[in-house]
């Protein structure tokens, strides 16, 4: 059963026995729980948008840097602390937000929230923090896999200064200094641009009630903007240096579509020829979808397919855009991190009307879906290391 | 997934030259899940090594061929990784789907397609690399030969593909006695085995050294531990001192502290004859040899170790098995650290490695009560003692 309220100074539709709670924050706090059945486990995602955070050309790199400083904690003690009681904490950035997340056992819930809260407080970033963090930053770099490579130069073609990659510049990084951390940390930890969400084994109003105590004293802050995100297709093949391997890459104008959607589930379909999965972070904004390959040549079955065969494929697409997302309903990591990037993006978006739009995928949608992916009409990319 | 302690123990060799069977029904699920373990007979050598790399092609490529069947169904793509001398084949889908399941083990793990049209042409193609530097440092793949041809492909395959070398184990929503019902009316195609050739007297396989990226991957790792040895839970908990979270030593040490690498892990690892301690480092390349500065480093670290930093391990490990972390101390190979829930391939590796079912239940429970001396020693023995490989990227 699904069921919603908004917070502000009065609580509207309180859901007293329901699976599913939402609520805003008056500072703007988006605030999404989900109780699933996972006995014995919670995840608590905090997803913080870099849209409206000032990030370019001239500072790329500067919210990576800051994910690293940000996950320490302004004591730089979270994890000391969280680990000692089994809890653990990640962190991925992608171009829309930073997210951070705490496994932690049902009765810790609160513990995890305080760290959360913790990190969106504050940032420790004396010069020696970002100078060690520069030296992390540049082992980090040498391991960047050949996909990730070339999905990052697809958006960068594709998008220019709007599609800069989330790794960075460590030319840029190197003149950071802990003015612009603390400055940049203000920007992102917003309540205007921050959301948390629960997944697994827990009573969800009950943890609307803990994130209200703890999150509604954060500034209120910038809502954060929509990317324009002006797309050219470059209709040449692109040689990234570096990278071994190829990919194809799609343009798509969000997952809240069934043609969006089309263009995902037929994604992961072509994953089967190709041997390896898609990639692609949640967003209801024009966007790419990257599908890596050992080679060009992997893509073949793709571009020998006749229109038939394609309307053949409509079934198949469907199942794989709804299967996407039923499996993150069924797995509380990567629900409360899909239910955090939602409730930034679009707050009335749920995982179960993802599920129902991708279902109702038609056979014409399919079969453009799965023809996006041949060689004439995908961004082609080929590994300069062959 | 199914809580361990619903283990139906009772594993079934179910007649001489027949897979070994495993259910592990858990009340109430609603979708069961199949691991299939098939174990390698023989330590490969240089041209069979080849071999095996273009035969877990096609078992790849025969258990994607059905993912589309399974998602519309409501199950999962079939996944087949890759193990340190073994496949592992997960297929998961809405109860009553055993038959299915049983069908794509049969396909991908007892015969496979492999036209020899096929397998001509990919003898020709150069060997596509994983294009990660992480996943090559996890599983090394073996260095291509030129001298391989068709036939090794083919006898490597029949030797390979026999019953006594398969395991499956089903669980979740099964019905006992439902597994062997399935396997009995599943027609599996096993060939006769051809007698292993000459290429058994090859020398032993290299570890390819090309890369795609620019780090070199530094390990030291232990003799393996069978199901059952006394040294394991200690291990599993030094595994969980040494690599599990951001205060274990790896990451505090090498990390945190010297600033020498990005990414570093240390666990168990599965492989075809136990669990293999392991302390994987990746760093740039061109910094020179750090094998013996990181061995130098963890031990220094292991030896201050108090009871402050085992209270933080035992409860990384319950974590772990509760409900699982990404750096969990216990491996079930390139599909990532197991959890306590994850009966179905804890059962099936124990069982692959020699041991029993019950080893993997009782593992967790005896690695929490494992005392501070004794996770220290089993940490210092696996550094003091463990054999360095370094494998160089390109530099």
């Amino acid at each position: 059963m699904l069921a919603a309220c908004l917070w502000g100074t009065l609580v509207l539709q309180p859901p007293p026995s329901s699976d599913r709670a939402r609520g805003v924050l008056a500072n703007g706090v988006r605030v999404v729980a989900q109780r699933v059945d996972s006995p014995g486990e919670v995840r608590i995602a905090m997803a913080a948008s870099l849209l409206g955070a000032g990030l370019g050309r001239e500072n790329h790199g500067f919210a990576h840097l800051l994910e690293h400083l940000a996950a320490k904690g302004p004591k730089k003690d979270i994890d000391a602390r969280l680990e000692l009681q089994g809890m653990a904490l990640s962190v991925e950035t992608t171009r829309e937000a930073m997210v951070f997340e705490v496994a932690a056992p049902p009765e810790l819930a609160s513990l995890a929230l305080d760290a959360l809260l913790e990190i969106a407080s504050g940032v420790s970033a004396a010069q020696e923090d970002i100078q060690k963090e520069l030296v992390i930053l540049a082992e980090e770099e040498a391991l960047r896999s050949s996909a990730a490579l070339l999905a990052g130069e697809a958006w960068s073609a594709v998008f220019g200064e709007d599609g800069l990659d989330t790794f960075g510049s460590l030319e840029v990084m190197k003149t950071a200094k802990p003015g612009d951390m603390e400055a940049l940390h203000r920007r992102v930890f917003r309540g205007a641009g921050i959301a948390v969400s629960a997944a697994g084994d827990i009573s969800p109003q009950a943890f609307l009630d803990r994130v209200k105590t703890r999150f509604e004293d954060l500034p209120r802050g910038a809502a954060p903007e929509p990317p324009l995100r002006s797309a050219v297709l470059p209709g040449t093949p692109l040689v990234v240096d570096g990278a071994g391997g190829a990919a194809r890459a799609v343009l798509l104008e969000g997952m809240d579509t069934s043609s969006g959607l089309a263009v995902i589930g037929a994604a992961i379909a072509a994953a089967r020829f190709t041997g390896s999965a898609p990639i692609f972070s949640p967003s209801t904004y024009r966007s790419l979808v990257v599908l890596p390959a050992p080679s060009q040549a992997a893509f073949a079955p793709l571009d020998e397919m006749t229109t038939g065969q394609r309307q053949m494929m409509h079934a198949e697409v469907q199942a794989m855009a709804a299967n996407w997302i039923a499996s993150a309903r069924r797995s509380p990591a990567r629900l409360a991190r899909l239910n955090a990037e939602l409730a930034l993006q679009n707050p009335s978006l749920t995982p179960d009307r993802l599920v129902d739009l991708a279902r109702s995928i038609d056979a014409a949608q399919a079969e453009q879906a799965v023809a996006a992916w041949s060689g004439e009409r995908a961004v082609r990319l080929a590994g300069g290391l062959q | 997934m199914i809580p361990a302690g619903l283990l139906l123990l009772a594993a079934q060799p179910a007649a001489p030259g027949a897979p070994t069977l495993l259910e592990v029904p858990a009340p109430g699920a609603a979708r069961a899940r199949v691991d299939a373990y098939l174990r390698l007979p023989f330590a490969l050598k240089e041209r069979e090594a080849a071999a095996w790399r273009l035969i877990v092609g096609f078992a790849q490529a025969e258990a994607r061929s059905f993912a589309p069947a399974f998602v519309r169904g409501g199950g999962s793509s079939p996944l087949l990784h890759e193990g340190d001398g073994f496949l592992h084949l997960e297929v998961t889908a809405p109860a009553g789907s055993l038959r299915q399941m049983v069908q794509v083990v049969a396909q991908s793990l007892a015969s496979p397609s492999m036209p020899a049209a096929e397998v001509a042409k990919a003898l020709r193609a150069p060997m596509a690399g994983r294009q990660d530097a992480w996943l090559d440092a996890l599983s090394p793949a073996a260095k291509a030969s030129s001298r391989t041809r068709d036939n090794h492909v083919s006898d490597l395959a029949s030797q390979v593909f026999q019953p006594g070398n398969l395991f499956i184990v089903a669980s979740g929503a099964v019905e006992p006695g439902a597994l062997a019902a399935a396997v009995d009316q599943q027609s599996f195609g096993f060939r006769r085995a051809e007698r292993r050739g000459p290429v058994r007297f090859d020398s032993d396989p290299v570890t390819e050294t090309s890369r795609d990226a620019s780090v070199d991957s530094i390990e030291i790792f232990g003799p393996v531990a069978k199901p059952g040895d006394p040294r394991l839970p200690a291990l599993l908990a030094a595994a969980a001192a040494l690599g599990t979270g951001k205060e274990a030593s790896v990451y505090r040490v090498l990390r945190e502290q010297m600033g020498l690498s990005y990414q570093q892990a240390a666990f168990l690892w599965p492989s075809a004859e136990g669990w293999r301690p392991r302390v994987v480092v990746l760093r740039r390349s061109g910094q020179g040899d750090s094998a013996e500065q990181i061995r130098a480093a963890l031990l220094k670290d292991v030896e201050a170790w108090t009871p402050a930093v085992l209270q933080r391990a035992k409860a990384m490990t319950a974590s772990a098995f509760r409900f699982g972390l990404p750096d969990g101390p216990l491996w079930g190979g390139l599909d990532g650290p197991l959890t306590g829930l994850d009966s179905g391939p804890l059962a099936g590796l124990t069982l692959m490695m020699g041991g029993s079912a019950t080893d993997a239940a009782r593992l967790e429970a005896m690695a929490l009560a494992a005392s501070l001396e004794d996770v220290k020693s089993a940490a210092k023995g696996w550094l003091e003692k463990g054999s360095v490989r370094v494998v160089k990227g390109r530099g």
